[in-house]
């Protein structure tokens, strides 16, 4: 099978975006940070639910 | 227009409370096994896309502004379109970025101060550069020394190894994906 190699294999091309339209100034967002309390997912692995924390009953 | 005048003087500002989502290609780096893997700008080896951090724009050509500045080409690029990254070099992956900060809206794209992928898959450069998003999945990615990973689909793998590009080791695509997307915390990029 012959698979040809395109001419952009060459390619050492920065895109080009053109020229500014305007500024915008965008709030922050907040990132996906994982919950420091579950322990991290092994890759292909589920992840491990937390051990439920016991709860004291009430002192009348 | 005098080089010397800012073009930020003819540009409008506004301001966003939404991030700017736009369409971005890396490059990926990983160790022999297929782990740390790393997001980089297809245009150099520095500054890479930290996994839960968000990347920050710097300039390398005058350090004496911040980052994008009007009358320079700094700044986090992302594209309007998609079909526009055909012509990047060695695209390994492609997705959408979110982008914050200060944003310079472009004809075709932005250049931002702030990003972070937001959906992400890895893609073979030889189809993308052929075919755009539509290009034939990868099959496998392949680890070439100096912890560069490029994934190919089968033919074009093929044809690497007749061009004397050959993997040191190959790793399914599949597998790759998944620990990148689970590294950046991410979802896939369904193309």
């Amino acid at each position: 099978m012959h698979v040809p190699i395109p001419s952009a294999t060459l390619g050492r091309f920065a895109v080009n975006i053109g020229r500014p339209k305007r500024i915008i100034e965008v709030e922050p967002i907040s990132l996906p940070l994982p919950d420091p309390s579950v322990p991290m997912p092994e890759p292909g692995k589920a992840p491990v639910e937390p051990m439920p924390v016991p709860v004291e009953p009430p002192v009348p | 227009m005098s080089p010397n005048v800012s073009l930020s003087r003819d540009l409008r500002v506004g301001a966003s409370t939404e991030p700017i989502v736009a369409w971005r290609t890396w490059a990926l780096s990983g160790r022999r096994d297929g782990t740390d893997l790393l997001l980089r700008p297809v245009a150099g080896r520095s500054h890479p896309w930290k996994p839960l951090v968000p990347a920050e724009a710097t300039c390398k050509h005058a350090r004496m502004h911040g980052a994008p500045n009007v009358d320079c080409s700094c700044g986090l690029h992302g594209t309007h379109d998609v079909d526009i990254l055909r012509r990047t070099r060695c695209p390994a992956v492609l997705g959408r970025a979110a982008l914050w900060g200060r944003v310079i809206e472009h004809e075709l794209g932005y250049r931002a101060q702030f990003g972070y992928p937001q959906l992400l898959t890895v893609v073979c450069q030889f189809c993308f550069w052929q075919w755009g998003a539509h290009g034939t999945a990868p099959a496998v990615v392949g680890w070439l020394g100096r912890d560069d990973l490029v994934p190919f689909c089968w033919p074009h793998l093929e044809l690497a190894q007749r061009y004397g590009m050959e993997p040191r080791r190959l790793f399914p695509a599949e597998e790759i994906d998944l620990r990148l997307r689970e590294t950046y915390v991410v979802d896939t990029l369904a193309i």
